[in-house]
Formats: structure tokens, sequence, C-alpha cells
């Protein structure tokens, strides 16, 4: 038995790895009996080698036994067989790249295939139901309903037919996406730090990275001015219709005519204390950068930010002052301590 | 010019004739896959890669025209031998007949372009 170094084990075994993805493709011959064929070869030409056998050795022998690739024609194969022959070749991240590419492409396919479709009509109006708007003002539109209990559409309402939306389902393909990153994630630890990958492995690769991440970035951003900003409307605009004060808005003497309006008091309230949060955040972020905490976004959000880390926590902490110093006039402005949060805790 | 032709035309050229040399090798007695090897890598310009006998063994295995037997051997693992069934004999006199023919054939077609000159 030929014993290797462990650099001649590696190239053996790569070249016996490439007799079964060539020679398994070819339908004429059996792999098996070719596997064994070329390790009895290999045997029989370093029999006379000092052990271990070098790399080099296996490399001399291997380069006159030729690559597997020129043994089979691929004419003689299937075309599906082509495919997967491609499929399989070269190493192991392109493998994981056509299949990261792949699972984009099936949530596409199952995204339209089973796609929720929504019916509407073909019945009778048997009621219209009136739908207020949030702060219970004048109906803002009505929805009707069939004698079926089913929605009905303006489109029944002026022709009496049925008809039939159908909708893309973002589950099935959020779902191939999430199982894409992964394997998108297992082609960049094969890529190093900072990934060096292939500009073709990027192609294959990115677009699952793209959208995974942008939906990360945008919750890892928007999560304090959303919640900051949703949780200050509604209490508010609670508050306000509880104490009667919806149109009772005291507004600094002085504030532009349009805030004068107590409707739109809320909303703006929500927004400047949402930009405060935005800002209050980010400028956290950006300061944490040098930390775990810089590590671990960094970790996720490979590989855009592997290079990139300073100069967007940077550019980050210059958006968040700023937008903290706005926060802070707007809620100056807007004051909706004095309007809605003080009427709550009176 | 490139060589493109010349290039196409000596690998179709081989692949037949590596399917007819490979018969003939194990026609001459029984062999193992290694010792064909050998064999026909000394006939200047058919073997380029060694490897490719291998899947023809197989093929011609696969199509009954040879049969294996795996016999130990005190110098490593087990051989595998080579022998040619009846099937394969008769096939490879004709294509031997063939090719006889083939050979005259040219040789006769080179020649009369030689006496034309």
């Amino acid at each position: 038995m030929i014993q290797y170094t462990l650099d001649a084990q590696v190239l053996v075994d790569d070249y016996l790895r490439q007799v079964r993805a060539y020679v398994g493709a070819s339908p004429t011959a059996d792999v098996n009996d070719v596997l064994r064929d070329i390790q009895e070869h290999l045997e029989r030409e370093l029999s006379g080698a000092a052990q271990p056998v070098s790399a080099d050795e296996v490399r001399q022998v291997l380069a006159r036994l030729g690559s597997p690739a020129a043994w089979v024609s691929e004419e003689e194969m299937p075309w599906w067989r082509k495919v997967i022959l491609r499929a399989r070749r070269g190493p192991e991240d392109w493998r994981l790249a056509y299949i990261t590419f792949g699972l984009v492409l099936l949530g596409v396919l199952f995204g339209w295939i089973f796609c929720d479709t929504y019916r509407y009509g073909g019945n009778p109006v048997v009621a219209h139901v009136r739908q207020y708007d949030s702060r219970g003002a004048d109906p803002a539109q009505r929805a009707y309903v069939g004698e079926d209990g089913r929605p009905i559409d303006q489109f029944e309402i002026e022709t009496g037919r049925q008809s039939v939306s159908h909708q893309f389902n973002w589950s099935a393909f959020a779902l191939f996406v999430a199982v894409s990153f992964i394997t998108a994630r297992a082609v960049l630890s094969s890529a190093g730090t900072p990934c060096r990958l292939p500009s073709g492995q990027k192609w294959l690769t990115y677009p699952s990275l793209i959208m995974v991440c942008t939906v990360l970035g945008a919750i890892l951003l928007g999560w304090a001015p959303a919640v900051a900003g949703g949780v200050s409307f509604e209490l508010i605009e609670h508050s306000m219709r509880m104490h009667g004060q919806l149109r009772e808005w005291p507004a600094r003497p002085g504030s532009p005519s349009w805030f004068q309006s107590s409707d739109s008091l809320p909303t703006l309230a929500a927004a400047a204390i949402g930009t405060l949060a935005a800002g209050v955040w980010w400028t956290a972020l950006a300061l944490l950068s040098r930390t775990a905490v810089g590590r671990w976004t960094q970790a996720v959000f490979r590989p855009f930010l592997d290079t990139s880390l300073r100069k967007v926590c940077m550019v980050l902490l210059i958006v968040g002052i700023v937008l903290t110093v706005i926060g802070l006039g707007a809620m100056m402005i807007v004051n909706p301590t004095d309007a809605g949060l003080s009427s709550s805790i009176r | 010019m490139t060589d493109g032709p010349l290039d196409n035309w000596i690998t179709q050229l081989r692949k037949g004739l590596l399917d007819l040399c490979v018969l003939n090798a194990i026609a001459r007695g029984r062999l193992y896959g290694y010792d064909i090897v050998r064999q026909l890598r000394d006939i200047e310009g058919l073997v380029i890669s060694e490897g490719t006998i291998y899947p023809i063994l197989s093929r011609v295995k696969r199509d009954g025209l040879v049969t294996t037997n795996l016999e130990e051997s005190s110098e490593g693992p087990a051989r595998k031998y080579y022998k040619l069934t009846p099937a394969g004999q008769a096939l490879l006199e004709r294509m031997n007949g063939l090719w006889q023919t083939i050979v005259e054939g040219v040789a006769r077609v080179q020649s009369q372009k030689g006496d034309q000159t």
C-alpha cells in the first residue's frame, strides 16, 4: 500500500474526485471500474518511489494520466448530465455558488407557482361596510360584501363579473432566499477575509446576500425610529383624543401656520421623536463600532463591511449627529409633551 | 494558419484507433489495466493521456467484449485482469480486417497520387 504525504494525498483525492465527476457522467463507462484501475495505476507507477510519496512525484504521474475531463466526450451525455457535470466541476465553492443562485431562482419560481389567488365577485352585493379612518372621522371608504361573505371589488360592482387577482407568494420566496443566504455564507467562508471571490461567483452569490443584508440593515437601522415614532404617535393621539385636545393643540407661539392644525400633530410629533431616536441610535451604533458590536455587525453583513466598516461608521456618525440635532429642533417646535404626553400624564 | 483541422482529425482518428489497439493488446494475452496502458503509451502519437485507456476498458467490458477477474498479487493489491470474450474476439477479427482494408486502400490512393505527380 502506497503511503502519501499530506499534500500528495490531497492531490490524489482531488484527482479521484474529478474521475468520479467526469466518468460518472458518462453513460458508457462504469466509474467504480475506472476508479479501481486508476488506483492500481498509481500503486504500480509509484511502487518504486520513496515512502511517503511526495506531491511532486504524484503530480508527475497524474500529469501523464491526464485530465479526466478529456476522457469522456460530452457529446455522448444527455443534456441534463452536462448541466449537472458543469455544476459539479471545479472547487467546492463554485458548486455552492451555483446552488446559491439556483435557490434564488427556485424562490422566484415557487413564488409564482404557489401565488396567493384572490377571487372577487360572482355574487350580489348584500351589504356594504363603512370603514372609518383611525381618528373616527368621516368614512374613508366603503367595503362591499357579497352574499357568500367574500369581499367585492369595484370591478364586480361595475361589471357583475368575478375578478381574480394573483399575488406573488413572498413567504415561499423568502424561505428560499433564507436558505440561499446560508449557502452564500458558506461560499464566503471559503473566500477568506477580506472576501476575494472571483467575479463569476459574486454574480452567483451576491443576489441573496444583498437581499438579506438589505432587510437586516433596514431592521438594524430602522427599529429604533420605527418603535419610538410609532409608540409616540399612538400615545399622543390617544391622549389628545381622551382629553378633547384634537382641536386645541397648544403650539408654541410663532410656529408655522401649517403646524397649527391639531390633526397633523401626532404625525409631526412622531416624526420628530422618530428622527431623534434614529439620530441617537445611529450615533450610538457608530460609536460602538470599535467594540464587539462592530465585529458582530461586520460578521453579519459580510462581505459588504469587510473593508468599509470604518467609512460606513463615520458616515453613520455624521448622519446620526445631524438627525439628533434635527430631531431635537423639531421637538422644540412641535412640542409634543405639552400637547399629548403631558395631557396623558395629567 | 492554426492546427485546428489537424487537431480535430487526430482526435477523431485516435478515438477509433484506441478501441482497436486496446482490444488487440488484450488479444495478445491476459493483461491487467496498467500493462495495457504501458503497451499502448509506447505507440507514438496514439496515447496523449494514459488515463484515456481506462474508460475504454470499462466500456468494452460493459459491451461484453472483455471479462475481468481479480487475482491476488504479491506486489500489492489484487489486480484486475482483462480477457477477450468470444464476442470480443469475433469483433476484433472484423475490426482488424476492416482496418487492413482501409490501410491498403489509403496506401493505394497515396501511391496513385505519387504516380500523378
